[in-house]
């Protein structure tokens, strides 16, 4: 049996940060990377600008493979971690290999779901996680398919959109909340990013859902909640990503929807922790233990984990609400709570919607708790450290969107 | 290492700095004063006003920088060689995550919104375009990592410590003293914590510093 001061499981971001934090203070002790993919480390968020061909295929990666063996890692490619026994500090690849370990990392990350429906598992329904995703689409756009139907109108949903309508399929988004990206932005913000993907010839279908997929052995339509039958060549499931813990559950790993790692990202087995999108958290921004799937949380939590496998006491302090994305030139960025409800807030806008720009400030208490920039972005990053700091902007709310605050922060 | 720093007090919100990197990053012979006038950036630092007073925001290149655990395609990074924070334009796309991490306004969009832009530290030249442009010398390159002769008694304890062996006892006038090879020092502040007499200290904007930028500010309001 192979044996390793630190085994990591998982090659994305977490897993990588990790591995490289270690490598900072320790370059000899011996370590072993697994990736269930037959890839180097590559950035998920970047398939659909792979398929909509903005970005060449190298670009994907975020390291090559004299990376690995600079730093001193050994890379297991191609084969899953399918067998975790903590008691005896071992696991084992779906090959059979057994690996012991002294310190385990899981950083597995997550995977897209496709609900209950009818014809869930035809040929040409995709998520939109994996780069094999992203190479078989690929392949079905050059043999000739012309149409999709996205389902879903969160980030990854409206990025797949993009990133399809790009490499000239015709796109038709459904999303069954009443605008896009209903997590991030309120009503007006929305719509300007509804109306930007319009005029790309994007279509978005608000309201309803798809409630069955049908074909032979491959799509070849859906069907939406009003009995409407749309024809189509492939569906991608946009509809949320899932910690992947088909190998974790039954072990006595501690799960609940996520792993459950405490603010040293330690799981209960003391020489296992836990990072990234497959990990629950206490996160301070929900006031509750949670999953929260978004890069920099990851990234953060792979490095915190990392320090305290090393034994450098190291505290996680939960990841804030927060995105930022661009549409076809339209920047958004949303921090914090940028749709209140209630009357204890008060809410500053500044827009001029013809030209795309809209700002929108969220405060309570004199103290500001979130903001929504469409348009115009460039001070988003000073508002972010008030909003972090908790500092009482009294006297100077009217210097917020003048852009004139960046003092304060400091 | 040398690193650029701001002496708020003397910022009278002139702007040279921002056309001064304007041009240092912009192609020879192209007229730079419409992208200005319209404030598109091609820029890496730009001036905001605190209030009144104005303050030039730029990179500060962070030991721990957030833009880069936000980065999700890897093109921000930190260069280990120099200690900077650098972008890789290739890899770079758009997705402004960097812009919505920093506290310190320092990563702007470019003029064309295709990548982002920051302070390269003009490393082909001397001293930075906007340090050397500064009309009030608010603006200064200054090394990171100060000593004080009169407190440094010779004994060697900093060149142990220094991972990236920087410093040297050398002999002077008034016996062995510590000197830094600026070329080498990465500003960890190692020697700097083990000095037992406190000979050695950090021109960083440490937190001190900051919280009395903020205290002069709110006073001159």
């Amino acid at each position: 049996m192979e044996k390793y001061k630190y085994v990591i499981v998982g090659n994305g971001i977490a897993g990588l940060r990790a591995a490289d934090t270690i490598r900072q203070e320790d370059k000899t002790s011996s370590m072993l990377m697994i990736s269930e993919e037959p890839y180097l480390s590559y950035s998920r968020p970047l398939i659909s600008y792979l398929i909509g061909n903005e970005i060449k295929y190298d670009k994907m990666f975020y390291h090559d493979q004299e990376w690995y063996d600079n730093m001193n890692i050994k890379l297991s490619m191609g084969k899953s971690a399918t067998k975790f026994e903590p008691i005896h500090n071992k696991l084992a690849l779906s090959d059979g290999t057994e690996i012991g370990y002294e310190k385990l990392l899981i950083a597995v990350g997550g995977k897209g779901s496709i609900p209950d429906i009818p014809g869930r598992n035809l040929k040409g329904i995709f998520t939109f996680t994996h780069l094999d995703t992203a190479k078989e689409i690929q392949q079905m756009i050059k043999g000739g398919a012309k149409r999709a139907f996205v389902l879903g109108g969160g980030l990854v949903g409206l990025k797949a959109a993009q990133g399809l309508a790009d490499a000239g399929v015709d796109v038709t988004v459904v999303i069954s909340s009443g605008q896009v990206l209903s997590q991030l932005l309120d009503e007006t913000a929305a719509a300007l990013i509804k109306r930007r993907l319009d005029r790309k010839g994007i279509r978005v279908i608000l309201n309803t859902a798809v409630v069955e997929v049908f074909g032979g052995d491959k799509v070849e339509g859906v069907i939406l909640e009003s009995g409407d039958e749309h024809y189509c060549d492939m569906v991608v499931f946009a509809k949320g990503v899932r910690p992947d813990l088909k190998y974790i559950k039954d072990t006595e790993i501690k799960t609940n929807y996520g792993i459950i790692a405490d603010n040293h990202m330690n799981t209960n087995i003391p020489n296992v922790w836990a990072a990234g999108d497959c990990t629950e958290t206490y996160e301070e921004a929900f006031g509750k233990t949670t999953t929260n799937l978004v890069w920099p949380r990851a990234s953060e939590q792979g490095k915190v984990a990392a320090l305290n496998m090393m034994g450098i006491p190291k505290e996680y302090r939960g990841w804030f609400w927060m995105n930022s994305f661009q549409f076809y030139g339209l920047s958004c960025i949303s921090v914090g709570n940028v749709r209140p409800h209630g009357g204890r807030f008060e809410v500053m806008i500044n827009q001029n919607l013809r030209e795309g720009i809209y700002r929108k400030v969220v405060l309570q208490d004199d103290k500001i708790i979130g903001a929504l920039f469409v348009g115009k972005i460039t001070t988003i990053g000073t508002i972010n450290g008030l909003i972090k700091k908790q500092i009482e902007v009294t006297g100077h709310k009217e210097d917020i969107l003048e852009d004139k605050l960046a003092l304060l922060v400091f | 290492m040398k690193t650029i720093l701001v002496d708020f007090e003397k910022c009278v919100g002139c702007r040279m700095c921002e056309r001064a990197c304007l041009k240092k990053h912009t192609p020879e012979g192209e007229d730079i004063s419409e992208k200005f006038e319209k404030q598109l950036t091609k820029q890496r630092v730009h001036v905001e006003l605190a209030g009144t007073r104005p303050y030039p925001l730029r990179c500060r290149h962070c030991d721990d920088p957030v833009c880069v655990t936000a980065c999700m395609t890897g093109a921000m990074h930190i260069d280990y060689e120099t200690g900077m924070v650098n972008v890789d334009y290739d890899k770079c796309i758009g997705c402004w995550m960097c812009i919505m991490s920093c506290p310190f306004g320092g990563v702007l969009p470019n003029d064309e919104f295709e990548h982002v832009l920051k302070c390269d530290r003009c490393l082909d030249l001397e001293v930075p375009a906007c340090v050397e442009i500064c009309p009030k010398d608010a603006l200064v390159y200054e090394e990171v990592e100060m000593r004080d002769d009169n407190l440094c008694i010779g004994c060697g304890l900093c060149v142990e410590v220094c991972p990236f062996k920087a410093i040297t006892m050398v002999e002077t006038e008034r016996g062995l003293k510590a000197r830094t090879n600026s070329d080498l020092c990465r500003g960890c502040s190692l020697c700097a914590s083990s000095c037992p007499y406190g000979a050695i200290f950090m021109n960083f904007l440490t937190d001190d510093r900051l919280h009395d930028e903020v205290h002069e500010i709110v006073e001159s309001f």
